[in-house]
């Protein structure tokens, strides 16, 4: 009985500590250090580089055959992404899909940015980033859903997903907004 | 069933969603004139036009051919005559030919979009390969074709 109780005490106590930490700058960048693992995983990453080219493949190698950014992020004029890719993915080939097929803008090119420094951009409108409830939209749109339904690749093989389910991921992103959207320090 | 036009003519076929077009445009409809390379969409040899645009059959699933406007190198033109064509004869591309079909679908897409390219553009639009190693005829062929040689 008397450890039941120390227990409920010390159950009271966290939940306490949350409440009084939910809108703290601490608990909003932590909420954020917990996306990091998705934001940096190669099937979100390949598609936010800091290049005139795509990235592909677990190892992240520059996009084969020389395809290039091109002026609108959708490839270049005469082979654009959609030569290839199609709204899914394709079980003969290994050829990813989604709608909307399409590299982020330079403006959102994550490659070599620190925690802090992505966090940051995310929403910071000098850099064309999004508003607190576009991206949360933005991380719900059927291309970032495919990071989690990535397909087969050439050689037959699953492509790997993110560490953190979508739903997971979508909720933190959520709470990390609600709470002010801090993030951590340089 | 899916609808479709193939070099203007109307096409139904039947055939899981997922079939890639070119085993339909090869199998069921018999236009042998576009090739399987690697199946990767990787090489080009199987590019045709959906909607005037370059790509690659062999990973275009037969669903989303509805109602698409679908152009192999059979339906370019009906004589030979289309620029490309009329350039690739007269430079004499081809060395074996097999990837020479869809060389041409990928470089008549790239002249509608952009008729004057210059090297770099078609470096970035014409990724097709070829194991003959033709790529200088072809380079000089589409500058052809496009009014820009530079000789």
């Amino acid at each position: 009985m008397r450890l039941m109780a120390s227990l409920s005490v010390a159950a009271v106590a966290t939940l306490l500590d949350v409440v009084a930490n939910a809108t703290s700058p601490g608990t909003s960048a932590a909420l954020f250090h917990q996306m990091m693992p998705v934001l940096q995983h190669p099937r979100c990453m390949n598609c936010h580089p800091g290049t005139g080219f795509p990235r592909q493949g677990e190892d992240r190698h520059r996009h084969t055959m020389n395809v290039m950014r091109g002026p609108a992020d959708r490839g270049a004029v005469g082979l654009s992404c959609s030569t290839c890719h199609r709204s899914t993915n394709q079980s003969a080939s290994g050829v990813p899909g989604a709608p909307d097929w399409h590299l982020a803008p330079l403006r959102m090119a994550w490659e070599g940015l620190t925690e802090s420094e992505l966090c940051r951009a995310l929403l910071d409108p000098q850099r064309g980033g999004l508003q607190p409830n576009q991206l949360v939209a933005h991380l719900d749109t059927k291309l970032v859903r495919w990071a989690w339904t990535p397909g087969i690749d050439l050689h037959g093989q699953p492509r790997s997903t993110p560490p953190l389910t979508h739903r997971r991921f979508v909720e933190l992103a959520r709470q990390w907004v609600a709470t002010g959207a801090a993030c951590p320090q340089p | 069933m899916t609808h479709f036009t193939l070099n203007g003519r109307e096409i139904a076929v039947t055939a899981a969603p997922d079939t890639p077009l070119l085993w339909i445009i090869r199998e069921q409809l018999r236009l042998t004139g576009t090739k399987y390379g690697c199946g990767v969409a990787m090489c080009g040899a199987c590019t045709v036009h959906v909607d005037g645009n370059a790509v690659r059959s062999c990973s275009f699933p037969l669903s989303a051919a509805e109602g698409r406007r679908i152009t192999t190198i059979e339906g370019l033109s009906p004589d030979r005559s289309h620029p490309v064509q009329r350039a690739w004869i007269a430079e004499q591309v081809p060395q074996c030919g097999y990837c020479q079909s869809g060389m041409i679908m990928a470089v008549a897409a790239l002249l509608a979009a952009n008729p004057t390219p210059t090297d770099s553009e078609i470096d970035a639009a014409i990724t097709n390969i070829c194991r003959c190693g033709t790529y200088h005829r072809i380079r000089k062929a589409i500058h052809a074709a496009a009014g820009t040689e530079h000789e």
